[in-house]
C-alpha cells in the first residue's frame, strides 16, 4: 500500500514537473507559478487528467490552445504515462479544445477557416517575446553590477554560462535565456516549448548577446536594443499584471457561495 | 476643477466614461454574463479596496449615481461617455447612444455622447453616423473592432468600408475617433486589436484624431511607431491609470515612455467609469512625481503644466471646448 502512495506520488512529482516547464506563451511565465493549473488526477492505466483555467473566459484562443497541446506534448513525454488529457474549463471555446486537443487536432483542425494565423507563426512570435524579455533582464543585471558595455557585448555563452548574477530574479533569468538562446542562432519555426530543443547547441564562443536575428550587438547599439527591449516588458508586464489580478479575483469569487462567479460553468 | 492639497488647480476632463446597463434581467446569453465578470474583474483587481464596489452595483447604476461619482465626488469638470452596443450580447445594448443621451439631457454641461458604429453594417452605418450626430449631438466616436457581427469576428480601420464611414464622420463634422486597443480577447487568433490598422487610417484622414484607448497594449513598441509617425494619434490613458495603486512604478515607466515618444500635448486622461471611479485616480495622477531614474533616462518630466494638459486641456482642444468659458457656465451651476 505504500508501495502504491509513494509511487503515485513520484508520478505526481513528474508531472507538476513537466508542467512547469509549460509556458503561457503571452507571459513567459509557467502555468503553474501562475496558478492555472487547478487539479490534477493521475488513473491506475496511466491515464493522467490535467484541469486548468485561465483568468478570463475570453482569454485569445490560439494561447489556450498552446497551453493545452504544450500540456498534451510535456506530460505525454513521461514513458509511463499512457494518456493526457488536458481539460480548459469556463472559457467561451473549452468544448472544441478539450475535443480537438484530445484527439491530437492542430489549431487549425479544431477551428477550420476561423483560424487566420499559422499557430507556428504564433508559437514563433511569442518565442521571441520571450528571448527579448528574458535578454533584458540579464542585460540591465549586468549593467546594475558595474559591468561596461563594451565587455557585455563582448561575452561569449560560455562566459555568461559561468557568470551568476546577484540578483536572485535575474539569475534565474539567466538560466532561461541561456536555454532560449540556441532558438535564436537557429531561426526557423522553433516550437514554443523549453522541452524540446533536441540537438540544439551553439558553440561556446557564440556571443552571447544577439539581436533578434541573431547579429551581435554594438556598444553603440545597446541603448537602443535595450530601449527595444523596454517596451517588449511593459506590455508583458501589463497583461502578467492583468491576467494575474483577474485569475485572484476570478478565484475568490468561486469561493464566495452566491456570488455571481461560482465557479460552476463546467459541465 | 480639481484643488491639490498642495494648491495647484486642474480643469479635468474625463475621456473614457460608461453609462451601462450588464444587468441580468438585460443579459442576452452567457457572453453577456462573462463580459461583465471581466469588467468587474479588472474593478476589483486594480482599485483600492475601499473603491470596490458590489456586484449589484456595477451591472447596472442611474444617471444620479453617474454623475455623483464622476462630477460631484470624481473631480471631474467634463466627460466623454463612450457607446459600445453589444446587442449580440445584450438585449438592449451595452452602453448604446441612446442610453448616454440620457446623461446629456440632464446634465448638458458636463457630458458629451461619443457615438459608435459598425462599417461592416455598409450603408446603414452611414445613417446610422449621421442619425447619432442629430439625435444625440454626438462629436465623437468610439470604435470596437473586435466586436462581433454575424460570422465576422472583427474588423479593420483600414477597411474600405471603414474609409467610407470615416469620409462620413468628416462630412458631418465629427472630428475625434477613439478606438479601443487593449488586451488580446477573443475573436480566435485574429488578433482584432493589433494596432497597425491605425496607422493606415490616421494617414489617410490627416483631419481625424485617432484616440487609441487602453495605448494598445500590449503592444506598446507599435503603438508607439505610429503614433511618432503620425500627429494625429493620441494616447487614451483608461486602464493604464487604474495601474496608480497596484504597480505605481509600472505606471511611471509607462508615462515616462509616452512622454518620450508622444509628448505631453497627446495623452489624454480617462478613468473608463465606472471600470475605476476618477477621484483617485485624479488625486493619485496629480500628486504623481516621476522617479529620477526615468526623468534622467527619458528627459522627460511630469510637471504642473504637463499634468494639466494631460488630465483636461489636451482633449479640451479636440472637443473645441473653451476651457474659460466652461469653467465660467459650471460656476452658474
Amino acid at each position: 500500500m505504500s508501495q502504491v502512495a509513494r509511487s503515485m506520488s513520484d508520478h505526481e512529482a513528474e508531472v507538476w514537473a513537466a508542467l512547469d516547464l509549460v509556458c503561457d506563451p503571452e507571459l513567459d511565465e509557467s502555468i503553474t507559478d501562475l496558478g492555472f493549473v487547478e487539479q490534477l488526477d493521475i488513473h491506475g492505466d496511466g491515464s493522467v487528467d490535467v484541469l486548468f483555467r485561465l483568468p478570463t473566459y475570453w482569454c485569445s484562443p490560439n494561447f489556450a490552445y498552446l497551453m493545452a497541446s504544450d500540456i498534451y506534448l510535456s506530460v505525454g513525454q513521461l514513458d509511463w504515462v499512457s494518456q493526457v488529457r488536458p481539460t480548459l474549463r469556463d472559457h467561451l471555446f473549452e468544448e472544441q479544445l478539450n475535443v480537438g486537443v484530445a484527439q491530437g487536432q492542430s489549431f487549425r483542425q479544431i477551428f477550420g477557416d476561423d483560424a487566420d494565423a499559422d499557430i507556428d507563426e504564433v508559437r514563433g512570435k511569442f518565442r521571441l517575446k520571450a528571448f527579448q524579455r528574458r535578454q533584458e533582464v540579464v542585460l540591465r543585471a549586468l549593467l546594475a553590477e558595474g559591468i561596461d558595455a563594451a565587455d557585455i557585448v563582448a561575452m561569449t555563452a560560455s562566459d555568461l554560462e559561468y557568470r551568476p548574477l546577484s540578483d536572485q530574479d535575474a539569475e534565474i533569468q539567466r538560466l532561461r535565456y541561456l536555454s532560449i538562446l540556441p532558438a535564436i542562432y537557429f531561426h526557423g519555426p522553433f516550437p514554443c516549448r523549453e522541452f524540446a530543443p533536441v540537438g540544439q547547441t551553439i558553440a561556446a564562443k557564440a556571443p552571447a548577446f544577439v539581436d533578434d536575428e541573431a547579429r551581435l550587438l554594438t556598444v553603440a547599439g545597446l541603448t537602443e536594443r535595450l530601449q527595444m527591449l523596454r517596451s517588449v516588458r511593459l506590455n508583458m508586464e501589463f497583461t502578467g499584471t492583468i491576467c494575474r489580478s483577474l485569475l485572484a479575483v476570478r478565484d475568490k469569487a468561486a469561493e464566495v457561495p452566491g456570488s455571481s462567479n461560482t465557479g460552476k460553468l463546467e459541465d | 476643477m480639481y484643488k491639490a492639497p498642495t494648491g495647484e488647480e486642474y480643469f479635468i476632463l474625463d475621456g473614457h466614461t460608461h453609462f451601462w446597463d450588464a444587468s441580468p434581467e438585460n443579459q442576452r446569453n452567457i457572453h453577456g454574463k462573462q463580459f461583465i465578470d471581466c469588467f468587474y474583474g479588472y474593478h476589483s483587481a486594480l482599485s483600492p479596496p475601499e473603491e470596490v464596489w458590489t456586484r449589484e452595483q456595477f451591472d447596472k447604476y442611474d444617471a444620479e449615481k453617474m454623475h455623483q461619482d464622476v462630477i460631484v465626488d470624481g473631480h471631474v469638470d467634463m466627460a466623454i461617455v463612450q457607446s459600445t452596443r453589444l446587442k449580440d450580447f445584450y438585449k438592449k445594448g451595452f452602453n448604446t447612444p441612446e442610453k448616454n443621451y440620457e446623461l446629456v439631457k440632464k446634465y448638458p454641461e458636463r457630458f458629451i455622447v461619443s457615438g459608435a458604429f459598425d462599417p461592416r453594417d455598409g450603408e446603414h452605418a452611414l445613417e446610422d453616423i449621421a442619425y447619432q450626430v442629430e439625435a444625440f449631438k454626438c462629436q465623437g466616436m468610439k470604435l470596437y473592432t473586435a466586436e462581433w457581427n454575424g460570422s465576422s469576428r472583427g474588423w479593420k480601420l483600414s477597411d474600405p468600408d471603414a474609409y467610407r464611414c470615416f469620409e462620413q464622420c468628416e462630412k458631418l463634422g465629427i472630428k475625434n475617433i477613439h478606438i479601443h486597443k487593449g488586451p488580446t480577447i477573443t475573436p480566435l487568433d485574429k488578433d482584432a486589436f493589433d494596432v497597425n490598422d491605425v496607422d493606415h487610417a490616421a494617414t489617410d484622414f490627416p483631419n481625424l484624431n485617432f484616440v487609441v484607448e487602453h495605448v494598445g497594449l500590449p503592444r506598446l513598441d507599435e503603438f508607439c511607431w505610429i503614433a511618432v509617425q503620425e500627429q494625429n494619434v493620441y494616447a487614451g490613458l483608461a486602464v493604464v491609470s487604474a495601474f496608480m495603486h497596484a504597480r505605481p512604478g509600472y505606471f511611471a515607466e509607462m508615462m515616462g515612455e509616452l512622454l518620450f515618444w508622444l509628448g505631453e500635448d497627446r495623452i489624454l486622461f480617462g478613468s473608463d467609469y465606472a471600470i475605476w471611479t476618477p477621484r483617485w485616480l485624479v488625486e493619485k495622477f496629480a500628486a504623481l512625481e516621476l522617479p529620477d531614474a526615468i526623468k534622467d533616462e527619458r528627459g522627460v518630466d511630469l510637471t504642473t503644466d504637463v499634468k494639466a494638459k494631460i488630465l483636461g486641456l489636451n482633449a479640451a482642444r479636440l472637443y473645441d471646448i473653451d476651457v474659460e468659458a466652461k469653467k465660467a457656465a459650471i460656476a452658474k451651476l
